[in-house]
């Protein structure tokens, strides 16, 4: 990796362990992510009907879906708006690092965290599943479909939460209103999340992979427009 | 570094924000390794003029030449310089040595010699001491010094130096001061905006005083006038009108006026005082001190910039 992407990284991640609220939501939210799927898996009947395990494992598996949109966008929405009003960005853009190294460390910083963690807890609420859940749950939470979904589509999704939060905390001027922009921006993402739950798209492997092209494709012209908007010379000159 | 090469070279520079121009045809160069002063009042264009010339705004019109080479989007010319804005922005929640390590890599500094060289920066700007503090526990002049040393890390061929000393103590300017001379020594161009006029006279080769447009640019003796030294003479009592004629009459006597008890004289030169104080007492007058005032760059400044509409 480019080293100046790899400083901006590690000093995001620097600023991350310093800020004690950031590590906690960090933290907490996938917790809470793991907590309901493994609580609601406890309280199913041992002899659940085969129809409403398919239900079910659909619903736990977009759970973590949503992880890597509700993790990186507040972080993501403060990193170029924040650089900004700690007047820190005039001497980072008049270093070497160029307009897309920055957004690559910034994205990655952001992203990477959410990916990890999202992945992290869905090891562990298979190993829950493994220990503890009726075994038509269990047999539909281990087949091969949840572990791809969650695999394939978890970073294209956080790419996606991720590129929507930079460009509006490119675009805004203040940090509270790209804060609640990008909480807002995760709505489609839980929109499609409530088009599998209501059967509007059936919950399938295949399903999951032409949903998550999709979202590549998003992710690729997202970026594209960020790069393009991205403008030094507003930056450092719009009020607000 | 080629040293017959402007370090910094601004040709036909203008930068307008909607209706309002911020800089008109702005023309000048500073040759390597000197120290040159860039002057004028609050919105004359300095900030603008300063991100023009290292690439962060597009001019209008003009080009900007960093030791021959365009500014733009190429990083290579970055990396020959060093930049403390005009506030220190610097991150809040890192330490001091953090804040100049990333700026360390993003400079390119190999690790091999980063920590000689943050020790160099650190030392300089005389926060060896505090380097494991967090910035945001800093007073304002610390965080202006972290700033300076932040500015040094990349060892810059060209540091621009925004109001370096403002919020710092005397000890901490008179500091700074000697670190620009310590530059100088090194061959480093130093491009220094400062409000403070006797600070640009004391360490700068040249100054160019700009409102919006560029007013003067010369050596500091160059822009204090024509030479003239105004000398104050206190008197028993205010002078006759013909003291003040014999005065007049002196060799090298430019001027001469009543300033309460005593007389106000324009000299060219130091040479006119005894022959005017011989004439005084041979006319009977008491002379109770004289006092030479050489023009200083502030005045040459008010001056300009008060004559401009």
């Amino acid at each position: 990796m480019n080293p100046r992407i790899r400083a901006v990284i590690r000093k995001e991640f620097r600023d991350y362990r310093r800020h004690r609220f950031i590590l906690l939501t960090m933290l907490i939210l996938p917790a809470a992510f793991v907590a309901i799927p493994v609580g609601a898996m406890l309280s199913l009947p041992d002899d659940i009907p085969s129809s409403a395990a398919r239900f079910i494992a659909a619903q736990f598996t977009l759970i973590f879906l949503i992880v890597p949109v509700a993790l990186p966008t507040t972080i993501s929405a403060h990193s170029i708006i924040g650089e900004r009003n700690q007047r820190s960005l005039e001497p980072l853009l008049s270093t070497p690092l160029s307009d897309r190294e920055l957004l690559w460390g910034k994205a990655l910083a952001a992203g990477a965290p959410a990916v990890a963690a999202a992945w992290g807890i869905f090891g562990l609420f298979l190993l829950f599943v493994s220990l503890g859940a009726p075994p038509a749950v269990a047999e539909r939470m281990t087949a091969p479909g949840p572990a791809a979904a969650v695999l394939g589509a978890v970073p294209v999704i956080a790419a996606l939460a991720v590129v929507v939060s930079l460009l509006i905390s490119e675009r805004s001027s203040d940090v509270r209103v790209a804060q609640q922009l990008a909480a807002f921006s995760t709505l489609p993402v839980i929109g499609l999340a409530a088009l599998f739950t209501f059967g509007v798209i059936d919950f399938t492997p295949f399903s999951v992979m032409v949903v998550a092209a999709a979202v590549v494709i998003l992710d690729v012209l997202g970026w594209r427009l960020l790069t393009r908007l991205f403008n030094r010379e507003r930056l450092l000159t719009r009020g607000g | 570094m080629r040293r017959d090469v402007p370090a910094i070279a601004a040709k036909g520079l203008t930068k307008r924000f909607g209706e309002a121009t911020a800089v008109e045809d702005l023309s000048f160069t500073v040759r390597a390794g000197e120290v040159f002063g860039f002057l004028g009042p609050n919105g004359a264009g300095k900030t603008t003029t300063v991100r023009m010339l290292i690439g962060l705004l597009q001019p209008g019109s003009g080009t900007v030449r960093l030791y021959g080479e365009q500014v733009g989007a190429d990083d290579a010319i970055r990396r020959r310089i060093g930049v403390m804005a005009e506030t220190p922005g610097l991150y809040e929640s890192l330490t001091v040595e953090e804040n100049l390590s990333y700026f360390a890599d993003l400079h390119g500094v190999e690790a091999a010699r980063r920590p000689a060289r943050l020790d160099d920066c650190l030392e300089r700007a005389g926060l060896g001491e505090r380097r494991h503090d967090r910035v945001g526990t800093l007073s304002k002049g610390l965080r202006q010094r972290a700033a300076l040393a932040r500015a040094l890390v990349g060892s810059p061929d060209i540091l621009f130096l925004d109001e370096p000393t403002a919020g710092l103590d005397p000890e901490a300017s008179a500091a700074v001061r000697k670190l620009i001379e310590d530059l100088r020594r090194s061959g480093a161009t130093v491009f220094l905006t400062t409000h403070r006029l006797e600070e640009a006279a004391r360490v700068c080769d040249r100054v160019a005083i700009l409102n919006t447009r560029l007013l003067t640019i010369g050596r500091p003796d160059d822009l204090t006038g024509d030479g003239t030294l105004t000398i104050n003479i206190a008197l028993g009592g205010p002078p006759s009108p013909q003291t003040l004629q014999a005065l007049a009459a002196l060799r090298g006597v430019a001027s001469v006026a009543a300033a309460g008890a005593g007389i106000a004289l324009q000299a060219e030169s130091r040479e006119a005082v005894p022959e005017a104080v011989r004439l005084l007492a041979s006319r009977g007058e008491d002379v109770y001190s004289v006092t030479e005032t050489a023009p200083t760059l502030e005045e040459a400044y008010l001056d300009l910039v008060g004559a401009e509409p």
